[in-house]
């Protein structure tokens, strides 16, 4: 056991540095820095509630980031690999296909963490620079601790999304794939709660549809609802508006789910055929 | 390579030509026009996380809409899209407060059913907003100044107070809830509304309106003075004249003086018509 978690790790070491080593990532996140600055100038476009502007938007810049990281690297790695034949160079030694996998996705997650929290950092400080700065009627609250459960949340989701990504990767061959596939399951994710909101709004109204809400609570397993995790109103509270009941609740459902996507993944990797 | 050359330079020259026909070039194109945004459900179906941005990304877009709009007309021709922009910023994003401010600063102008629109996206942030004074504040306006019905703001001017802890506002609810002291109520409300305005052209709108209340006033008091000295009400306000006054004043807003049974009141040529159940008039909005 702790040599396979030593394989998985020396793996996820040299993805983390494979993608530190990517000018494009380091693009990004000077691309992402420019725009937290660009924030001070958004700011200027809003006459009352400075503080919650720049916040949404901080996280904003972080959430779009984090997509491009996803969409742009993340579905890239195993395809590159297998396109390159690097991937024959690593199975080849003593390491299997379900360790690659899980080195990637922890390569990816920390590569994930460490963009986030370079970002966030910065986030952080601009905001407490602001508050500093502002009159209370224009940032009349700032939580730490609600700023520390947005990032978190926000890191649970996009990490949500990377399990997806690997599921994909897994089972179908090519970059290209991975990618339409991924995009396709975040806007199912975006657009299902709506839809279920939808229906529950006419079960209410006694206008029929039960069957379609079971059905959507269904597909709410499958594909999980992330606004769930969005917790951006707590960052500027005096205290926190939600239950940590609840956010403890929904992180452990995102844990749990990632943990099943992970397994999932590896079955359907240790199968396929990755001539 | 000539032939080659030539033809890629024609291509290019006939872009050109159809680009300058196209209306990119040469117009500004309508600045009363305000495209209908999509509805609510694709907001949120699109946008997911981002939809707090994408509530604010709507908010500059009136706020700069506004900025170049040119209409006067009391109920201008983009008053509907911008009351579903504002619903629709309210829904994405209960917690943004300047969805409120700016709600309050242009729908109530439009006409009674914009002044309703405008109390339902105040009454729903009272919801998200509980710590918010200025949400009842507005609605209590709203009912006094547009609706008439002071007995409903006097309800939002205690919720105001009780948040603010503002003995003021108190105060006024209190004047406000007394039948004959709608006068003071209003001026002392018109004041407070002008101090806290922002844009020049609305505090010089709201300066000759207190203008108004201040002249109004001081006829009513000429008409106590009169009916102290004389054992009863004048029957008309000419009666005031030459004695208590020189001559009526002349109120330069949108304002009328009316008397009725020994009251001064203050009324829009149209104010009867803008009560709940009508449509207001031609009153005018703030230049």
């Amino acid at each position: 056991m702790h040599e396979k978690l030593q394989r998985i790790t020396a793996l996820a070491k040299i993805i983390f540095l494979d993608g530190l080593r990517r000018h494009a990532l380091i693009g990004l996140i000077l691309l992402a820095l420019l725009a937290e600055l660009f924030g001070l100038i958004f700011v200027d476009f809003f006459g009352h509630d400075l503080g919650r502007a720049t916040s949404d938007f901080l996280f904003s810049t972080m959430w779009i980031t984090g997509m491009i990281f996803l969409f742009f690297h993340a579905v890239q790695v195993i395809a590159w690999d297998e396109e390159h034949k690097v991937i024959f160079g690593i199975i080849s030694r003593p390491i299997s296909r379900n360790e690659y996998l899980l080195g990637v996705a922890l390569g990816l997650i920390s590569l994930l963490a460490v963009l986030q929290l370079v970002l966030g950092g910065i986030a952080y400080g601009s905001l407490i620079w602001l508050q500093a700065n502002l009159s209370i009627s224009y940032f009349d609250a700032f939580n730490s601790f609600g700023f520390v459960l947005t990032w978190l949340g926000l890191l649970l989701s996009q990490s949500v999304i990377l399990s997806a990504i690997l599921l994909f990767s897994g089972i179908v061959r090519g970059g290209f794939a991975v990618l339409i596939l991924s995009v396709a399951y975040y806007f199912i994710c975006s657009g299902l709660p709506v839809a279920r909101e939808h229906i529950a709004h006419q079960v209410a109204l006694g206008k029929g549809g039960e069957g379609a809400a079971s059905i959507f609570t269904i597909l709410t397993l499958l594909f999980p609802d992330l606004n769930r995790m969005d917790f951006k109103n707590e960052v500027l509270t005096q205290a926190l508006t939600i239950p940590l009941s609840d956010v403890a609740i929904q992180s452990a459902l995102a844990g749990a789910y990632i943990i099943l996507t992970m397994l999932l993944a590896c079955y359907a990797y240790g199968r396929r055929d990755i001539q | 390579m000539t032939i080659r050359w030539t033809a890629t330079v024609m291509v290019a020259f006939i872009y050109a030509i159809l680009f300058v026909k196209t209306d990119y070039v040469g117009t500004k194109g309508d600045p009363n026009y305000l495209p209908a945004t999509m509805t609510l459900t694709v907001h949120q179906a699109s946008t997911g996380y981002l939809h707090q941005l994408d509530a604010e990304r709507l908010y500059i877009k009136v706020m700069t809409f506004k900025d170049a709009t040119t209409s006067k007309a009391t109920t201008p021709p983009y008053a509907d899209a911008l009351s579903n922009h504002f619903e629709i910023m309210q829904h994405l994003h209960p917690y943004l407060f300047d969805t409120y401010w700016a709600t309050e600063a242009f729908l109530p102008w439009y006409g009674d059913d914009y002044v309703r629109r405008a109390n339902t996206i105040l009454q729903a942030g009272i919801n998200y907003q509980p710590n918010r004074w200025e949400i009842p504040f507005f609605l209590g306006w709203n009912h006094f100044y547009y609706l008439g019905d002071s007995h409903t703001a006097y309800d939002y001017l205690i919720q105001s107070s009780k948040i603010s802890g503002n003995n003021f506002m108190r105060h006024l609810a209190a004047v406000l809830a007394a039948k004959e002291g709608n006068l003071e109520a209003g001026l002392t409300w018109l004041r407070t509304m002008r101090n806290s305005e922002q844009d020049e052209k609305k505090r010089k709108y709201m300066s000759r309106d207190v203008d108004a209340y201040e002249k109004a006033i001081m006829v009513q008091k000429k008409v106590h003075q009169f009916r102290n000295e004389k054992g009863q009400s004048p029957k008309k306000l000419q009666e005031l004249i030459p004695e208590y006054l020189d001559s009526l004043p002349e109120i330069k807003s949108n304002f009328e003086i009316v008397y009725e049974g020994g009251i001064v009141s203050l009324q829009r040529p149209n104010y009867r018509d803008i009560r709940p159940s009508s449509k207001r008039g031609n009153t005018s909005q703030p230049e």
